[in-house]
């Protein structure tokens, strides 16, 4: 009986450190700036963004889109600064509305508005993404990070 | 076995044994510790699993995911406890498998099944909260001291 | 990471849990009131919600996280509304665990037999 709780609890831990290792190493830290075909919908404060963000060592993957008259950044912390999480989210959302006055920002370090403008950002790159769906996409976004319960 | 041996030994053996037993410290206490914080651990390993599932498949965020996560985990607590399944991790984790929000369900759905021989509004109805209704009433009554005091501290601290 | 640290932490909680019940000899009721008290607490210093962030279920599974979830939606609705938001909004963030115990118990009351 004991030998089995010491086998259970050993794969346990094997099963925690192997699920430990981040799928996050697999992604680049600089993330290559949107150049879509799409010349309509310009990326670039995005890539602005993602350019001034990548300077805290603590971020450690960074996504972001906007549109004419708003930007959504999104990032994944470190999880061992995620302690400070909320000191960390105030001061690069002060960071990107300084630099950005003009646009209204939406910032979040929750992982499904990662999620969410990854495909976004993937759907920018195709031929026939329009302005409108782009506008939709965003609105739905920030809509979805402003839930509470 | 201390009954088969004590049909094999001496009188003052088993004055001895007696002796032996009243002095014998009990509640392995290290061990009580780790076995909780296995099945804790466990029990919280699976609701981060479920939450990050309802967060890459459905459509909620990681403040929303808590509360299919939870609801979810209390309806694998119904089935455990209906098949007297948590109990029997009860009886092994302790407090590992009271702590969670599923002892709190466990309490609540056995005090449920237990009393409905005595019928679904006085029996059920009326026993459900045995063991869950302290929680829920100081757990709000100290929720309001707090926001009380500290609404208090930032309506004057603050402007 | 985040699934190592959930396994952690919510075990810590259950050891802090597990002492109450060997050291001080508490009940569980006694146990889990001071738990969620603990959590209440905790969150009006502020301390909650960084290991929350930091541990994810670990730090929402376990009881201590209703006494945090209530005080969250007192505060919140006290910004909104003033002082009497205190006791209108404490069951907003956090009906899930409650009023499932409640279905699930009663559904659980339909189905299953009570056992000796």
């Amino acid at each position: 009986m004991n030998r089995k709780k010491a086998i259970i609890t050993v794969s346990l831990f094997f099963l925690l450190f192997g699920c430990g290792t981040d799928s996050n190493t697999d992604q680049n830290k600089q993330d290559t700036p949107i150049t879509g075909s799409n010349k309509l919908i310009d990326q670039q404060p995005s890539a602005d963004a993602k350019e001034m963000i990548n300077k805290h060592e603590e971020i450690s993957a960074i996504k972001a889109v906007n549109n004419s008259e708003t930007i959504v950044v999104a990032v994944k912390v470190n999880h061992s600064e995620r302690f400070t999480l909320k000191s960390l989210r105030k001061k690069m959302e002060k960071e990107l509305k300084d630099s950005f006055p003009k646009l209204d920002v939406e910032f979040s370090t929750d992982l499904k508005i990662f999620l969410e403008l990854e495909k976004l950002e993937e759907e920018i790159q195709a031929d026939h993404f329009t302005e409108d769906k782009l506008d939709k996409g965003l609105k739905e976004i920030i809509k979805l990070s402003k839930e509470q319960t | 076995m201390t009954d088969k041996k004590k049909k094999k030994l001496p009188p003052d053996a088993l004055k001895y044994q007696a002796f032996q037993q009243q002095r014998e410290v009990k509640r392995p206490l290290l061990k009580n510790c780790l076995k909780a914080f296995l099945v804790g651990g466990f029990i919280c390993l699976i609701g981060q699993l479920i939450s990050t599932f309802y967060i890459y498949y459905f459509n909620f965020t990681e403040q929303t995911a808590g509360n299919p996560t939870t609801a979810t985990l209390i309806f694998l607590t119904m089935l455990l406890t209906g098949f007297g399944v948590y109990d029997r991790i009860g009886q092994f984790a302790g407090a590992g498998s009271a702590v969670p929000v599923t002892g709190f369900g466990n309490a609540v759905i056995s005090a449920a099944i237990e009393h409905k021989t005595e019928g679904f509004i006085l029996g059920v109805g009326g026993n459900i909260f045995k063991i869950a209704g302290p929680v829920i009433v100081y757990g709000v009554f100290s929720a309001f001291i707090v926001a009380l005091i500290k609404t208090i501290i930032l309506e004057w601290g603050g402007f | 990471m985040i699934f190592f640290w959930a396994f952690v932490i919510g075990g810590l909680i259950c050891v802090i849990g597990q002492i109450m019940f060997d050291v001080f000899k508490l009940s569980p009721a006694h146990t889990l009131t001071t738990l969620v008290v603990a959590g209440a607490i905790l969150d009006g210093l502020g301390l909650y919600e960084p290991l929350i962030d930091f541990a994810g279920a670990g730090a929402t599974v376990p009881i201590t996280s209703f006494g945090n979830s209530l005080v969250h939606g007192a505060m919140a609705e006290a910004e909104k509304h003033g002082i009497i938001g205190v006791i209108t909004g404490m069951f907003e963030v956090t009906s899930s665990g409650i009023s499932a115990a409640i279905i699930f118990g009663v559904i659980g009351a339909l189905i299953f037999k009570a056992k000796g």
